[in-house]
Parts: C-alpha cells; structure tokens; sequence
C-alpha cells in the first residue's frame, strides 16, 4: 500500500486515543463533501456498516450529529452468496432494522465492499435502498486496479479532513480481488446512482452513491 | 418491603471473598447497611461506591444516590442520575441505564443515558443506543447500535428523562411506604443463600430495588 498522506491527529472531543494506528490515510474527497452541512452544524444521521472504533466516535464528537454503528462485517462475510435471493434478502432483514437505517442521511459502507460477491452487494444495497429516503448517501470504497488486499477487511476510520485513517494489524495473508468496474457496479445497484467516483491513485476509488 | 444486602462480599463469589468479608465484619466503616465500599477502579470520580457481587441477580428497577460498581447481573432498568455506574468485566446488565457516568467493562443489553459522559472500555460489548455528550471507546470493545451525540437532542433526552424520572421516583424512594410484611419476610444476612421476589429494596441507606432479587450471600 502506498502512502497517500500522512494521517493527522484528530483533536475533537476528548475520546481516548487509539493504539495501533499507522500513518497512511486516504484524501477522501466525496467523504468531505458527504460531510460538508454536518460541519456547517447542519443536523445529520449517520450509519457506519463497518465496526466501532474509538477514532470514529472521537471524530464526530461535538457535532449535531446521530451515528449509528451497525458493527455488520463479520455477518456480511459470512454470507452465502450461492444462497437464494430471498435467503439473502432475510439475512438482510434481520441484520439492518428500521430503526437503524430509515432516518439516515449517509451510509458509510468502505472497504467491506471489495470482500463480497456481487450478489451480496445487490442484497445489501437493495435492503438499504428499502429503508432510506429517496436523496440519501452511500459512501464506498472499492478496489478498481489493486489485485489483492488484506485477509480481513482493513480498519478505516475518518481522520483530519474526512480522510480515511487505515488501522494497522490486519492479519498476515491477501486475497484476489476481482475488482468492479463502475458500470459493474451500479448493476449490482439499481436503486442507487453513482452520483462521484475519483480515484485515488494506488488502485482504490471513492464513491458516493445516491439513493434516487 | 424486603431488605437484601447488596454486595455484602465486594467483589465476592469466590473463595477469595472470605477475607474481604472479615475485613468488612471487623471494620464496621467499611460496612455500611449492607452495601460494601470499594474504591471505584476506572471510574470517572475518585470515591468509594457500592458493588453488586457476581453472584447476585437483581430484577426490577435499580435506583440509587451514590456510585456503584455491578459485577452481578441485572435485568429491568438501573437509575442512578448524579452518579457513576460502572458495569465489572462480569457484570451483565439487561436494562436500560441512567447515570451521570456511565462505565462500561461488561456486558450490556440496553440504551444508556449518561448526562456527563460514557466510556466504553476495551472489553465491553454493548448492544443498545447511547445518549450521552461524551463518548468514548476503546479499540476492541464491541458495540453495536447508535450514538447521539447532538448536544441539543441529548439536551433534550436527558431533560425528558430527568422529569420522568422525578414523577415517578418518590413513591419508590420510599422504604416507609413499603408494605412492612414484605420488608420482614426477605431480609436476609450475611451467610444465608437469599433469592426474594416482589418489592425488594437494598438499604444501603441510599440504593433500592424494586422487583427480584437473588444470590448466595456469605
């Protein structure tokens, strides 16, 4: 992985540190616009797909802001994607409720996406495009010309300027990666529109979908 | 109203407890009605707090007007507004919490509300909603559900609560207005293996429960 920019220390709230980060972070462009009315102190409702991480909190500290952390990888990796379509939708059912996704303004879903096959994006997405309202985000993150990456999804959390910090210890070993093109995935995605997608020069790309 | 003895052995449930009962017998200071003092490890103030042990099960309503370490289970809600209250690395709370702190090392099934802050320690694994505006995590703890951290929605929350909390605290409050039949019936001592249904109250002087309770005490 290269470096893209050195990850900065956060200085919202007073959460208590994280140990193990390392210095690359990514310069997210469409986090930051995501973002932009929430630092305008514009009220928001957030939804992390990913785990909870103390930067994460430490981040959003002391903004008008609700985030929901979802806590899903895990379950999204353990997902059959031979299974039948309304099996799926089921599993989905149960893991992303109402409560938890009817009133968000942006999904931040990141590096989960590379790791699963097509069918369960479709599934995911089509569960949260059930649940959120029409104008609603999803920020993602996914591999358009890197061949591998970690076993386990790496840890990423927003730093200074709506960076995205990677977390060291992720495990020893790599898996292929496909790769989905655009076109590819908004297939996957019906619901949804890729509204921006940049590049981040060492084979990752940002998007920002828009539920229509 | 029944009387029960909370954390009469501290950190109790085993065998090691036995010397921290003596201590606790012979220094009459460091028994006070029934409920242990203990320094507070990790906890936001510096002061001594009431420990629910890990043997004993409350359920019902928990309220209490002074700091308390859990260690046991609890299930129905824990009201502690103006204090601490940590969940042990044992402890395991099905209920909601109100507190001025709130500390978690545990196990937790329910929302907290924290007028002051929460802290979610390495160890812990919550599933529920905080309303809180301070929160922190520390890496490794588990947590899954939402965080409202908007100062005026907490603002709000957190004045809902209060209010409600004080309409319906008095009468519970109240040991003398508990029937005294209860009260006679359930009391237990240090030594005796306790369970008690219906109103129950703790008399540490300033913690109560109302609902069951059990566990081996001595």
């Amino acid at each position: 992985m290269s470096r893209v920019s050195p990850g900065r220390a956060n200085t919202a709230g007073d959460a208590i540190s994280s140990p193990g980060l390392d210095q690359d972070a990514y310069p997210c462009k469409l986090l930051h616009q995501a973002l932009q009315p929430l630092m305008k102190g514009e009220r928001r409702v957030l939804l992390d797909l990913g785990d909870a991480h103390g930067q994460t909190i430490e981040y959003f500290t002391g903004l008008p802001v609700r985030l929901a952390i979802a806590s899903l990888t895990d379950d999204l990796l353990k997902l059959d994607p031979r299974e039948d379509e309304e099996t799926l939708q089921a599993h989905m059912e149960s893991l992303l409720t109402p409560e938890m996704v009817s009133a968000c303004d942006l999904v931040m879903v990141w590096e989960v996406l590379n790791y699963l096959q097509p069918r369960v994006i479709t599934a995911l997405m089509s569960r949260l495009a059930q649940l959120l309202p029409a104008g609603a985000q999803v920020h993602g993150f996914v591999a358009y010309s890197m061949k591998t990456l970690p076993q386990t999804p790496r840890v990423l959390v927003p730093s200074a300027d709506a960076g995205l910090q990677i977390l060291a210890g992720q495990g020893h070993g790599t898996v292929q990666l496909s790769g989905y093109p655009s076109g590819e995935l908004q297939r996957f995605m019906p619901d949804f529109h890729a509204a921006r997608a940049i590049l981040l020069g060492d084979g990752m790309q940002e998007y920002l979908f828009v539920r229509r | 109203m029944a009387m029960f003895d909370i954390g009469k052995r501290g950190f109790g449930g085993n065998q090691e407890s036995k010397g921290e009962e003596k201590d606790l017998l012979r220094d009459p200071d460091g028994f006070k009605g029934g409920v242990a003092q203990a320094p507070a490890v990790g906890m936001a103030r510096h002061r001594d707090a009431a420990i629910i042990g890990p043997s004993i099960h409350i359920e019902g309503t928990l309220r209490g007007e002074e700091d308390l370490i859990i260690e046991g289970r609890v299930s129905g809600t824990v009201k502690l507004q103006g204090h601490c209250l940590t969940v042990g690395s044992h402890g395991q709370i099905s209920a909601n919490i109100y507190a001025h702190t709130v500390v978690v090392d545990g196990t937790v099934e329910g929302d907290l509300f924290g007028a002051e802050r929460v802290v979610i320690k390495k160890s812990a694994n919550i599933t529920g909603n905080i309303t809180s505006p301070r929160v922190s995590l520390e890496e490794g703890a588990r947590f899954k559900g939402s965080i409202e951290m908007d100062a005026q929605a907490v603002e709000a929350i957190m004045g809902a609560q209060k209010s409600k909390s004080a309409s319906s605290q008095t009468p519970e409050r109240s040991p003398a207005q508990a029937p005294d039949k209860a009260r006679n019936e359930t009391a237990t001592t240090a030594g005796a293996s306790s369970s008690g249904t219906g109103d129950t109250a703790a008399e540490s002087g300033k913690s109560a429960t109302t609902g069951k309770v059990s566990g081996s005490v001595g």
